[in-house]
């Protein structure tokens, strides 16, 4: 069936900066979405609604017929100005979209466009503790005024969906707004083919460094692990200094010091990617993901990975993930076994290795693409 | 109420009521600041001598507290109201267009205080009692723009430099502040706001179905949008779902609440009354089945102990003053999460029992409130400023003051010779 040629206004005001997973989602979709609809037209947005950069330069880039990217030549205070016109229905956005979709939290007035929403989650209404107060009032904010605003929903996770409709019960329905869930897939190149001899590397954390992402559990098991185990792996820790972190960071240098962990950081993403395909294992014991893309992006390198299964985690580590409770003594024991038991080791990272295969950037675009397409019906 | 024992030794008051707001746009504080002066006027008679500083907007409002030994003196233009007319029918009422703070020593004040914290009419020779009600601006900064952080945390730098004697409504309001800002313990007391007692609490119209009711202005902290998410939910599992009512000053956050409501499809359910005066206040009250109470941030939080009052069971959050307020009397949620308050909700609805036993526990923690304890706090107060004002006290409030006049002239000078080049 011949699509119907689309204006789409895409915000990647969140690319801009040091890129979180919300910033990866826009820029990787958007970019499979030009090659899968070159019958579309796309308006990159590098300023969207009250996220003003100061700096474009860092955002997604696409070269394309049928891509442009109005925002970059303005300045701060000009985009600005745009917004404010724009939701005052005095002007229309750059590039007249039929369709507007928010990546950023935010959920502007966007004239006689059709606004899409991603949500990443609603976690900050279940689990506020795992949220700084001004990060709550801001996602609080954005997914409200998506409720008046928006004509359709993206979600990342069965879960977040799942979640969302427990908080507002019928609400998607009674609003007719649209929906589509999306998993994402990894950012990598998967490697080349599943893991044939046990490599040598360290065990993997990854995530920055605040309450959500439980590295207090990892940090208890690897210690559990470093008494029963002959090799001694060390761990290697990818992620910026996050939050309510300082007892934490406090206890990583004390056993860095001691040689048994190595903190990198934030490191960017080449660097991610090198650590996937050498480590022996990652650990992600995470409270709460929204979707848990360190898990198919390790398993894209045939990295086993061992988590729990709350939230999103299952669906994104599908059969192929081991599963613990929050419990150190569980989680050092499965780390021990993939140590012990090659067999066991290749079986799971041949089975990460095909679950993240399964998933992929292309098909994630084709399900927005889908959406876009429901929504220009009516 | 027995008479106390000090109430020969006289004191004469300033208190400077320029910041007041008409209507509701100062919230409870303002019912608590009047319901304390009229107390502490009904209960010390001679023993305290008032004169009103006011502004034009709001100088009718407080004629009520002035007693023949009072007077209420307009000193203030605010919300383009033009200065009252003084006349024989008001012979307490005074106009000074042209007020300075020299004047309060003329006029016999021995003491100044500022219930609505900070003051531009204090003066060295005279002692200062500055009241606080939150540090809302240090705990829950993101709650408000950035310009009113920005305002508050210069006028707290004020009071701490004018105030002889700063007054918090809570425990924890005093703990706060003692630990934010350098001021010493003893210059720091708090009085609950027991002021329950200024509503008349007769029967509401039992005729009527019960409602929630939630009466707060509509400021970020107190939390509007988690209740409407909780609301939502609440009526959809709850058989006969009982109304909302929300009071509170009408502003452009009410405004954004009300669109909230709609969009959420709860508005036919959930009533907005705006700010409503004591008689239609105390009525809608005592017409409520419970109060639900999911404020992020409290000072003290007077809703309670009216809820208390009016017989009524409590939800609310656990956080800040609250507890100390309500302790056992309430069911307590996580504020942030609408599932929570939603359970509670239709908990406390279907189960009359948890009713009953959160009114009973009501009146006993009511019982353990005295308006009169916390006014002869605040009269002691008065009377020990006023007997500490020593030489060498004016002459620290000179120097304390001075300081701060000489960092302003140099910072003036500063910026004016960069502005120059």
């Amino acid at each position: 069936m011949q699509r119907k040629a689309i204006k789409i206004g895409f915000d990647v005001a969140q690319t801009c900066h040091e890129r979180a997973g919300c910033g990866w989602l826009a820029d990787l979709l958007v970019k499979q979405m030009v090659k899968l609809a070159p019958y579309h037209q796309f308006f990159l947005y590098h300023q969207f609604g009250n996220w003003i950069n100061q700096e474009t330069t860092k955002g997604t880039h696409v070269v394309g017929e049928n891509v442009s990217e109005p925002f970059r030549p303005l300045s701060p205070g000009e985009a600005w100005k745009v917004w404010q016109s724009v939701e005052a229905g005095l002007v229309t956005l750059p590039g007249a979209p039929d369709i507007v979709h928010a990546n950023c939290f935010q959920a502007p007035k966007v004239g006689p466009a059709k606004l899409v929403y991603t949500v990443y989650d609603v976690s900050f209404w279940v689990y506020p503790q795992f949220t700084t107060e001004d990060n709550r009032l801001v996602c609080q904010r954005g997914v409200l005024d998506a409720i008046g605003h928006a004509a359709g929903f993206i979600f990342i996770s069965q879960s977040s969906r799942d979640e969302f409709e427990h908080i507002f019960p019928g609400l998607l329905q009674e609003n007719s707004i649209k929906c589509s869930t999306v998993l994402l897939a990894s950012r990598f190149e998967p490697a080349a083919q599943p893991r044939t001899v046990i490599p040598n590397g360290n065990w993997l954390g990854v995530g920055s460094l605040e309450p959500r992402k439980n590295y207090d559990t990892i940090l208890n098991a690897f210690e559990r692990y470093l008494e029963e185990s002959t090799i001694k792996r060390g761990l290697t820790i990818a992620g910026g200094r996050g939050w309510k972190s300082e007892d934490l960071r406090a206890r990583i240098s004390d056993l860095q010091s001691r040689g048994l962990v190595k903190y990198e950081g934030y490191v960017e993403d080449s660097r991610l990617n090198e650590l996937y395909a050498d480590a022996f294992g990652l650990v992600f014991p995470s409270h709460y993901e929204g979707f848990g893309l360190p898990i198919v992006e390790a398993m894209s390198q045939a990295c086993p990975v061992i988590t729990r299964k709350n939230s999103s985690l299952p669906e994104a580590g599908g059969s192929a993930a081991i599963y613990c409770e929050n419990d150190e003594i569980e989680i050092a024991e499965a780390m021990l076994r993939l140590e012990r038991d090659e067999s066991y080791y290749l079986t799971t990272s041949r089975a990460s290795w095909e679950h993240a295969r399964s998933l992929s950037w292309s098909a994630a675009a084709d399900k927005v693409l889908e959406l876009y397409d429901a929504l220009m019906v009516n | 109420m027995s008479r106390p024992k000090n109430a020969n030794c006289s004191c004469h008051v300033g208190v400077d009521l320029t910041l007041m707001i008409p209507r509701g746009g100062n919230g409870g504080i303002k019912p608590a600041i009047l319901t304390f002066l009229r107390s502490i006027g009904e209960r010390f008679q001679e023993g305290i001598k008032f004169t009103l500083l006011t502004n034009s907007s709001t100088y009718q409002e407080v004629e009520f507290l002035v007693r023949d030994q009072d007077k209420s003196i307009c000193i203030a233009l605010t919300h383009d109201c033009p200065w009252p007319v003084p006349n024989r029918t008001q012979p307490r009422l005074l106009v000074c267009p042209d007020f300075n703070s020299s004047m309060l020593g003329k006029w016999g004040i021995e003491v100044l205080y500022c219930p609505f914290g900070p003051t531009h009419h204090s003066h060295p020779d005279i002692p200062t009692v500055s009241m606080i009600t939150d540090l809302l601006h240090r705990d829950y900064p993101f709650s408000i723009p950035e310009n009113e952080r920005v305002w508050r945390e210069g006028y707290f730098r004020d009071i701490l430099t004018d105030a002889d004697y700063v007054q918090c409504i809570s425990q924890y309001t005093r703990d706060r502040l003692l630990e934010y800002y350098p001021i010493k313990e003893n210059q720091v007391f708090f009085t609950h706001l027991p002021i329950d007692q200024r509503l008349q609490a007769g029967r509401g119209t039992t005729s009527q179905r019960p409602y929630f009711i939630y009466p707060a202005n509509f400021w970020i902290h107190k939390n509007h949008e988690i209740l409407l998410i909780a609301y939502r939910i609440y009526r959809q599992t709850a058989k006969e779902p009982w109304d909302l009512v929300l009071t509170g000053n009408p502003d452009s956050r009410s405004d954004e609440i009300k669109d909230l409501a709609k969009r959420l499809a709860i508005d036919a359910s959930t009533q907005f009354l705006g700010h409503l005066d004591e008689t239609s206040f105390a009525q809608v009250f005592a017409g409520a089945g419970a109060l639900v109470y999911p404020s992020l941030h409290e000072g003290f939080g007077i809703p309670l102990v009216e809820a208390m009052r009016f017989r009524k069971p409590i939800i609310c959050s656990r956080s800040t003053s609250i507890p100390e307020v309500a302790a056992e009397a309430a069911i307590y949620v996580d504020g942030r999460k609408p599932l929570e308050l939603a359970a509670a909700m239709i908990n406390l609805m279907e189960n009359s029992a948890l009713r009953d036993d959160l009114v009973m526990k009501g009146e006993e923690r009511l019982k353990s409130f005295s308006i009169a304890s916390e006014i002869d706090k605040l009269y002691k107060v008065f009377t020990t400023a006023k007997v500490a004002n020593s030489r060498r006290m004016r002459y620290a409030r000179f120097l304390r003051r001075y300081r701060g006049w000489g960092h302003s002239i140099l910072a003036r000078v500063t910026n004016r010779r960069l502005s120059l080049h």
